[in-house]
């Protein structure tokens, strides 16, 4: 790397470079359980986001609202830009969604 | 657009572009692997009545007994604290143990060393009854220690020191990066499909990827994921391994024989998020 923007931290620790990437949070949504949920998402064009999921477990919920193998089904469609969970997990799923660049 | 300043990086990509916020870190710790407490295993899951673990909270290791597979998992977690919930409200004596991560935000995400002996599965979920996060990784050498950093996107979180640096703003005025927050130093990243997945577990395929910088101490982002593959009828059970070999990420899988067979199907395949990082740029 010979050329680029540096960025130190006042430590003398150098946190961003020509081959550095940046991971930025963009939006999150939440899916609440048994329902399949559609969002439009803002702000993407070139770049495709990064989704994930984190399982959201409610208290009492368990028995009738889990199965250890059923998972949300998550799509997404650039072109309209949407993004699509059914939430097969039967419990509320929360999608983030980030750029990489 | 249409003014201020651009920064590009060498693969033409443009770090700061002003469409969300640049991820810092809110915490750094040694994960923590689960404790026996109570006649229960403390980790990602709750008991029924404390009377057993539950591990089907998060998938055990193929072919593992239940205290070897728990053994193997490291939690994001500032421990020894436990959270816990006794009882519940719908007339289920469940309770609740758990590993709560310093993530404390939905949308923070966790990183960790990447494990020399590489990883099988990930948890990730978000305990509604204890309001905390539970975010590990199931290691295939259950000795191994890890370090894990939370990067979050809220700026009261992080760490500012000092009154001088590079600050730059969204159209709207809004703060999206603090040079004096300790940044995630993102390398590359990639998605494995789910049907690339399904090769593997049910083909034996390897994948690989061969990110576009190879760092010396690698760390990682994933997403939940347990993938694994176990049919009704069979005794062969099968599960991935996520391994670095110093330049690239293989995907393979190992299947255990048990000595009875399933009576249930166990069939999982889900798409694997690897983001690349490092822990601060190499000076």
């Amino acid at each position: 790397m010979t050329h680029g923007l540096e960025v130190y931290r006042a430590s003398g620790a150098k946190q961003m470079d020509g081959d550095t990437a940046t991971l930025r949070f963009v939006a999150l949504e939440v899916a609440p359980a048994n329902e399949e949920t559609e969002f439009t998402v803002p702000q993407f064009d070139d770049v495709i986001g990064l989704l994930r999921f984190v399982q959201i477990y409610e208290r009492g919920r368990r028995r009738d609202a889990w199965s250890p193998y059923s998972f949300p089904s998550i799509t997404w469609e650039n072109g309209p830009k949407r993004l699509s969970i059914t939430s097969e997990a039967r419990v509320p799923v929360a999608v983030g969604l980030y750029h990489f660049a | 657009m249409t003014w201020g300043l651009q920064f590009v990086n060498a693969y033409g990509e443009e770090p700061l572009r002003p469409d969300g916020v640049v991820m810092g870190v809110r915490a750094r710790g040694l994960c923590v692997a689960p404790e026996r407490s109570g006649g229960v295993y403390v980790g990602i899951y709750f008991s029924e009545g404390g009377a057993y673990p539950d591990y089907g909270y998060f998938p055990p290791f193929a072919g593992d007994g239940i205290g070897t597979a728990l053994s193997r998992w490291r939690f994001a977690s500032l421990g020894p604290e436990v959270a816990e919930v006794p009882g519940s409200s719908d007339g289920h004596a469940d309770s609740y143990r758990a590993c709560p991560s310093p993530a404390t935000d939905l949308r923070d995400m966790i990183f960790f060393q990447m494990p020399a002996g590489g990883f099988s599965t990930v948890a990730d979920v978000w305990v509604e009854a204890l309001g905390c996060r539970v975010t590990g990784l199931g290691l295939l050498d259950a000795a191994e220690e890890i370090e894990f950093a939370v990067a979050t996107p809220d700026f009261a979180a992080m760490s500012r020191p000092g009154s001088y640096g590079l600050q730059t703003f969204d159209a709207g005025g809004a703060l999206i990066y603090d040079s004096r927050a300790e940044t995630i130093v993102v390398r590359d990243w990639h998605v494995f499909s789910a049907d690339e997945i399904r090769s593997v577990l049910v083909d034996g395929v390897t994948l690989t990827w061969a990110p576009r910088v190879a760092p010396a101490d690698p760390w990682i982002a994933t997403a939940y994921n347990r993938s694994t593959r176990l049919l009704n009828g069979s005794r062969d059970a099968s599960d991935l391994i996520i391994q670095w070999t110093g330049a690239a990420f293989t995907v393979s899988r190992r299947t255990y024989r048990s000595d009875y067979r399933s009576n249930w199907n166990a069939v999982v395949y889900q798409s694997l998020v690897i983001i690349l990082a490092e822990s601060e740029a190499a000076a």
